[in-house]
């Protein structure tokens, strides 16, 4: 032992999350101890899989280019047993580096162990912590195992990085009585597999080898290198009588039987097991002297056992708390260091990636039902808890943003501060979900970069209550909210679907229901499952819709009211719409009725709801209103004429309205009711389904029956209208960024 | 999903069987119910004629009315005028009508009322915007009146709704623990009790005392009226409700029956266990856990809860004067409890 030892910090375990906390430490200018009771290089039961958010740690750490030979993991593919197959992977507008990896654990960790050490960190292997120091204040120390030695160990801090199966975060009593039995998850390497692709391929959930009860669980294929595969299974909450090792043997001789890939595939490897842990809490991460990190505080996403990302970064974030509160040797006292800075940056980091605590295990069989049973459905809703379920990192850095236009040129940032506001509007959205429906919350997560100024109905409201007044206090952001969580709530209702005996309203179904899909992936039962999509879809929008009640609530009679009387309009316009279905004779000014009722409520409600927080007239708040109605037609009206001409706005693309539900845009029925030539064909067309050949092909007859422009014109009319119900208004920013915001509406579209 | 309780035959269809059925003695709370159909009329109107049809399907069937009658009867302790209480009271009948609505969509319930469901007429999406717009018609009335009023039923709809997603969090849990279950019913279905009692206090501009009373009265009622309810579900008069039997249980909604047979840790109760941990189950594999439950004796034991939780409704009434309304409210009580057969 070293006579000057004297460590800031101990870490203990010096894998991904050890090694990521000991060299950002080191960086940050501590000094770092880590023990770690193997000798590297050592292999590590893992499925091996990378996401984008590990590979960008990786490139922080400065280690990404020692794994320029590794595989590359495009996305992932997940077949759900019955429901056939999807594919998701990372959007080409994410910044460098937008793909994952593939590693073997032996590898990856020697490669980080590495890093930790030359950028300072003092290594000990095959040191063995037997037990926390601590006293009534905190955490002071280890008592280690070394060969045949014992010592105690102390510092002000210790991490511990010990994974799963962690016994100090037990004995630091974080986590209490388990509330969850721990997971587990089983691999092997195999080779001579055929036609591996750059995907990392997940199978859920498995069947036992007696076929009769299915585990929440699932299977992976990971590509490793050419033709050679890291595969597993793992369940997420295993008990006495389950046998892992079976289900692996089960697994296998089902991918062998259904998938010709397989057929020939050799183990080449041992089967390697180990503990999985879920039930992330941020508080329970952090006690005087005592941080958790990785798989030691439970960061595992149940749904896809991915864990190396979030253990290189907690290890980052807690490594910063550390350093921030740790004050230097000579001002030091007897206190542990209060690390609750570390609980908060968790809780703000993986908003939504996990159900939290106790909860967790409920919940992620009730998600696992809802994402099961609306696979194939494209509704927003369902596609969302899709992609945070499955593949979060895919969504890139916020959800919400990638839906909206930036739209700063056009308004005045720079008078008005709107930009912040629009911040603590979303900070009431996550608070007012976060507790009820986390993946909602992941969704609604601020960028962490500058996203401008989304174009939101929070930014009408905020914008028409500057014309008047300057000072509303908070309650124009809380009114913002509520009509946003309004706007939300309705998203959510139109993910309501007919059953098919009662079917009115088209179903919204992707074409690709049975490709790849595993016939022998039919469970015997043959009864009537339960409704999960509509649901859910039933009780996020009520939920959602009362927050906005209450919030309004808070607001004043007047806020409520508003908001009801625009959500009644909005039933009335959905209904109107709905009756019109597929109704190719319903004319222009029907149809802008149903857009004045259903869409513009969005606009009008915040300006009119703004203008009267802002001390407006009755007058002057009904002069807002117009300008708010007229505005969202024209808006209404360019998507259409964008959807129309191919090229859909972000908006839309989200919302996902299909075209087999008969609910015709301005364009197709001005150009099915023209007296070209090609309005019947068209007529036909529309009538029947929507694959991408038929889909040109309307799109050409409407452009040249030159309904697209005349919609564009008539959208131009409106936002004029918009304009010139200004006219009134007291000059100043906010009138500038509203009358900018009717050339946005307009100009988008060119 | 939710439960039949306050939405289902002991609160909701009529006539009751037994004498306890003649529990309201307050003469102007009768007289003021038989006003109630023509504003309950009105606020489901709409611009639209099929939206308007499908909103008031349900609220022209009748229904016992029970929220209504628990804001008058709360208002007698005060004073108002009969107007504003009768278009409270329409309000929140419309909050509970719509949520049976949507109830109805999530259950996928064939019958409602004696008579086809909204949804099995007219299909998923239409049924959820009929209970929509009736929330959203309900919650305009309900903000015009008072800030209190408005923000107590914006207070209650989350806690509802809170209730709702905890149901379905925890669906599956086979160790939910009483507490916690009757706590979320306490949120899902005390809360639509709760809230006439206190909203009718409030218009009433009672004091603070006898509001409260009021509002410890109403979850109590709405929790006897459930665990009735639930103990009938096991039993088998659920076929009333038109709600296929075994639909909570494939959802992992558990009964208090249910829960309390898991505890008793005997054979039946591991088998009901196993069975129940199947990610799906067949119609047979229901019956035997119904039968199970029913042959373990327990439902007897959730009606005595029941009864407890009646008669800490009638304690909460101690403090109130004497006359009519309490009087009412006392035999309300025992007709909620009056379906223990």
């Amino acid at each position: 032992m070293s006579a000057e030892l004297n460590p800031d910090v101990i870490v203990v375990g010096a894998g991904p999350a050890g090694s990521s906390a000991a060299y950002h430490l080191t960086r940050l200018g501590r000094h770092v101890l880590l023990l770690d009771r193997a000798r590297f290089p050592r292999d590590k039961s893992c499925g091996d899989g990378l996401t984008r958010l590990a590979v960008r740690q990786l490139a922080a750490m400065g280690v990404l280019d020692q794994f320029e030979h590794a595989q590359p993991a495009r996305g992932v593919c997940a077949y759900m047993r019955r429901r056939g197959t999807r594919t998701f992977e990372y959007p080409g507008h994410l910044a460098a580096p937008n793909h994952g990896l593939v590693v073997k654990r032996a590898e990856l960790d020697h490669v980080l162990c590495r890093a930790a050490v030359a950028a300072g960190a003092e290594l000990w292997e095959q040191a063995h912590v037997i037990r926390l120091v601590a006293d009534r204040n905190g955490v002071r120390g280890v008592e280690v195992e070394r060969g045949t030695a014992r010592m105690v160990l102390r510092a002000p801090v210790v991490v511990a990085a010990d994974g799963s199966a962690s016994t100090l975060v037990h004995r630091a009593r974080l986590f209490g009585p388990a509330h969850q039995r721990p997971g587990v998850a089983i691999r092997a390497y195999y080779e001579n597999i055929e036609g591996l692709s750059e995907l990392l391929e997940f199978y859920t959930p498995l069947l036992d080898p007696s076929d009769r009860y299915l585990l929440p669980s699932y299977g992976w294929v990971f590509p490793v290198g050419p033709g050679t595969a890291n595969i597993g299974v793992g369940i997420f909450e295993s008990d006495r009588s389950t046998n892992v090792r079976h289900l692996l043997v089960h697994f296998l001789e089902l991918l062998q039987q259904s998938d010709s890939r397989f057929r020939a595939l050799r183990q080449c490897s041992p089967l390697k097991g180990a503990p999985m842990r879920f039930d992330f809490t941020p508080d329970r991460c952090a006690a005087p002297g005592f941080a958790a990190v990785g798989d030691a505080a439970g960061l595992i996403s149940p749904f896809t056992g991915e864990g190396i990302g979030y253990a290189l970064e907690s290890g980052r974030l807690a490594a910063e708390t550390i350093a921030e509160g740790l004050p230097t040797k000579a001002e030091r006292d007897d206190r542990p260091p209060d690390l609750s800075g570390y609980a908060t940056r968790l809780a703000r980091s993986y908003t939504g990636y996990f159900e939290t605590g106790r909860h967790s295990a409920r919940r992620y069989k009730l998600v696992w039902h809802v994402l099961e049973s609306t696979f194939q459905n494209e509704r927003p809703l369902f596609a969302l808890c899709r992609q945070v379920a499955l593949f979060p990192e895919g969504l890139g850095e916020s959800y919400i943003d990638a839906a909206l236009d930036d739209v700063s040129d056009f308004v005045d940032g720079r008078t008005l501060p709107v930009r912040s506001e629009l911040v603590t509007v979303g900070e009431l959205l996550i608070d007012s979900v976060r507790h009820d429906w986390p993946f909602l919350a992941r969704a609604l997560t601020a960028a962490q970069s500058d996203p401008g100024i989304p174009f939101r109905p929070g930014l009408l409201l905020l914008l028409a209550s500057y014309v008047y007044g300057q000072d509303r206090g908070s309650a124009a952001t809380t009114a913002a909210a509520a009509i946003e969580l309004a706007f939300l709530a309705a998203i959510a209702h139109t993910s309501v679907e007919d059953d098919e005996q009662t079917r009115r309203i088209p179903a919204r179904h992707s074409s690709d229901s049975g490709e790849g899909e595993k016939s022998l992936w039919v469970a015997a039962d043959g009864s009537q499952p339960a409704n999960w999509g509509n649901m859910s879809a039933l009780l996020v929008g009520d939920f959602l819709l009362a927050r906005a009640y209450q919030l309004g609530a808070v607001v004043g009679r007047g806020a409520s009211r508003l908001l009801s009387e625009g959500l009644a309009q909005v039933c009335e316009g959905r209904m109107q719409e709905l009756r019109n279905a597929h109704n190719r004779r319903m004319t222009e000014a029907e149809h802008l009725e149903i857009v004045e009722r259903k869409t513009a409520q969005y606009f009008e409600v915040p300006c009119r709801l703004g203008a009267a927080l802002g001390g407006a007239s009755p007058r002057e708040i009904a002069t807002l209103g117009q300008y708010g109605r007229a505005l969202g037609i024209a808006y209404e009206l360019t998507n259409e004429a964008m959807s129309a001409a191919g090229r859909p706005s972000k908006l839309a693309r989200v919302l996902n309205e299909p075209a087999e539900a008969g609910l015709y845009g301005l364009p197709l029925l001005l150009a099915m009711q023209s007296d070209g030539r090609g309005a019947r064909e068209l007529s036909e067309l529309a009538a029947g389904s929507d694959p991408p050949a038929v889909r040109e092909r309307v799109i050409g007859l409407v452009r040249q029956s030159g309904a697209i422009e005349a919609t564009l014109n008539r959208a131009r009319q409106y936002a004029s209208q918009a304009d010139a119900a200004l006219a009134g208004l007291p000059e100043g920013a906010a009138r500038r960024s509203l009358s900018g915001l009717t050339r946005y509406v307009v100009e988008r579209a060119e | 999903m939710t439960k039949p309780s306050a939405t289902g035959p002991s609160s909701d269809e009529g006539p009751p069987p037994s004498s306890a059925a003649n529990w309201l003695v307050c003469p102007w709370t009768a007289s003021a119910l038989e006003k109630i159909q023509p504003v309950l009329a009105r606020l489901s109107a709409a611009e639209d004629l099929q939206l308007q049809l499908i909103a008031r399907e349900l609220v022209e069937r009748g229904g016992k009315r029970l929220r209504p009658a628990l804001v008058f009867l709360s208002s007698r302790f005060g004073q108002c005028d009969e107007d504003r209480l009768l278009r409270v009271a329409a309000a929140l009948e419309l909050l509970h009508v719509a949520s049976l609505y949507h109830d109805d969509v999530i259950d996928r319930a064939p019958l409602r009322r004696r008579a086809e469901s909204v949804n099995a007429r007219w299909g998923n999406t239409l049924a959820s915007l009929g209970g929509t717009y009736l929330f959203a018609r309900a919650s305009a009335v309900l903000a015009s009146l008072a800030d209190d009023v408005n923000r107590l039923t914006g207070d209650a709809m989350v806690t509802l709704c809170d209730g709702e997603v905890q149901e379905v969090s925890n669906a599956y849990d086979l160790d939910l623990s009483e507490r916690e279950h009757l706590a979320i019913l306490a949120r899902k279905t005390g809360t639509l009790f709760a809230l006439p009692c206190r909203v009718g206090a409030a218009l009433g501009e009672v004091g603070a005392p006898v509001a409260d009373a009021l509002a410890v009265y109403g979850r109590n009622l709405g929790l006897a009226f459930q665990l009735i309810d639930d103990a009938l579900d096991v039993t088998g008069a659920a076929a009333e409700t038109g709600k296929a039997e075994g639909t909570d249980l494939r959802e992992g909604v558990y009964g208090l029956s249910l829960l309390r047979a898991l505890q008793r840790r005997d054979a039946a109760a591991r088998q009901i266990r196993a069975t129940l941990e199947q990610i799906s189950l067949s119609e047979g594999e229901v019956q035997r856990v119904l039968s199970l439950v029913r042959e373990s004796g327990v439902v007897e034991s959730v009606l005595q809860t029941a009864r407890e939780f009646a008669a800490q409704a009638r304690r909460a009434l101690d403090i109130l004067p004497a006359g009519e309304a309490k009087e009412s409210l006392d035999r309300l009580t025992a007709y909620a409890v009056s379906r223990s057969t």
